[in-house]
């Protein structure tokens, strides 16, 4: 299909050409990118989610953001880094959301999106209690316990993806874990007593 | 149950996934129960981690690259659409600002209008709408500003200490005095300028104030007051 391009009036079209390519040069440097990192949008959003659906619609709505103000991005080596703050944070606020709509849905739960069969499969008793004891950790910690548990992930590599030491991202982690456990001792001994 | 001193660096042995220290570790081939405690501690984070890690690396579904790329084609195809007309509002806003700000009013020609009515024979003067009138006494209000004051009279807002605006009150009997002073000011510099005026002759004119008529005063004896009062106390005795 031949495409229209709207030539604006006291602009060459040299000029226009140019900004074209450009703009095709970025987009396709996007694209590369987004084979490797869109899954990793995905999984963030999912881990603080727990919902196929709705992670899919904000790891969606963080790709576009992010191909929005790629041309603003200085360092493109902290693409990733980038790409998985903007979507831990849309799904944070979309999670919020959900929470408060809930509240206000209650009598009319009905309505409520239903999980998917892969949901549902990943939802045990346990994962259950884990989900809402991880819901209940500061973000920061949240955050850095999702990308080390993601597979190919060392501390090293989420130290480097979100820009702290990794002494700092060890702490995280075992302060998370730690709480964690709290939480889930007593679920954990009652299903093994079944 | 883990030895109550022990049970701490057992939980952070197990959430550290390292090896204990050298005196958990003496401790731990002594101790039976703490073995028990620390590889059910282990079990417990090896069952989170499992949880963590389903969480964390859930099936990409495989309609998401796809759709993301076509959306990434509408948002590049949207962009350029409004781009033109994007430049046109900004180009049309900032001409709008231009214009408004170039014809806008300013102060500074105000200001040189009241010095101009303030430096007027007194003949015109008299005939300055927007003077103002201290009410009740005989003196004299000074504008400096003129636009203020006018602003002033119509808000309905308490009066600013911090006002730009003052005025000066004189008692008649200062009134030439000060008409000399300000004339003499106004031929050496224009610091300070003043507009005097003679109070009108209605506020001079004493209060009259129309006699109190009050009506006449019922005396009635005290016993039978008492008498009436609902409690019935008075009427016991």
């Amino acid at each position: 299909m031949q495409e229209l391009v709207l030539i604006q009036p006291g602009r060459t079209a040299e000029e226009e050409f140019a900004q074209e390519a450009a703009a095709t040069a970025l987009r396709h440097e996007f694209e590369e990118r987004l084979a490797e990192c869109g899954p990793l949008a995905y999984r963030v959003a999912r881990g603080v989610l727990r919902n196929s659906a709705d992670a899919e619609d904000v790891a969606q709505e963080a790709l576009l953001r992010a191909y929005r103000r790629f041309e603003r991005l200085r360092d493109r080596s902290r693409f990733r880094a980038w790409l998985v703050r903007i979507a831990f944070r849309l799904a944070i606020d979309r999670s919020r959301s959900s929470k408060r709509r809930e509240v206000r849905e209650t009598l009319w739960s009905q309505s409520a999106p239903r999980p998917s069969t892969e949901d549902v499969a990943a939802t045990s008793e346990f994962q259950a209690h884990l989900d809402r004891a991880m819901e209940e950790l500061p973000e920061k910690q949240r955050l850095v316990l999702l990308l080390a548990a993601m597979q190919g992930h060392s501390l090293e590599a989420v130290a480097e993806m979100l820009g702290l030491p990794v002494g700092t991202v060890k702490s995280r982690l075992f302060f998370a874990r730690k709480r964690l456990a709290e939480k889930l001792r007593c679920h954990a001994k009652t299903i093994e007593k079944r | 149950m883990p030895c109550e001193d022990y049970r701490e660096a057992l939980i952070e042995a197990a959430a550290s996934a390292a090896t204990p220290s050298r005196e958990l570790r003496s401790h731990l081939d002594g101790c039976a129960s703490c073995r028990a405690a620390i590889t059910e501690e282990r079990q417990l984070f090896a069952v989170i981690d499992t949880g963590l890690r389903a969480t964390a690396n859930a099936e990409v579904p495989h309609s998401f690259l796809p759709l993301v790329r076509a959306s990434l084609q509408d948002v590049s195809a949207s962009q350029r659409r409004w781009t033109p007309f994007l430049i046109f509002a900004a180009a049309s806003a900032a001409i709008v600002l231009t214009v408004f700000i170039a014809t806008r009013p300013r102060h500074a020609r105000n200001d040189t209008q009241a010095k101009q009515i303030l430096t007027a024979p007194s003949g015109e003067r008299a005939a300055i709408p927007d003077r103002v009138e201290v009410t009740g006494s005989p003196a004299v209000t000074t504008p400096l500003r003129l636009h203020h004051v006018q602003k002033r009279k119509n808000s309905t807002a308490p009066s600013s200490v911090a006002s730009t605006q003052f005025e000066v009150l004189v008692p008649s009997e200062e009134r030439e005095a000060f008409a000399r002073f300000i004339s003499s000011q106004l031929e050496r510099t224009d610091v300070a300028i003043a507009v005097v005026a003679t109070a009108s002759d209605e506020k001079d004119r004493p209060l009259q104030v129309e006699p109190l008529e009050i009506a006449e005063l019922e005396v009635k004896r005290l016993e039978s007051v008492m008498s009436e009062v609902p409690d019935g106390t008075e009427e016991k005795q």
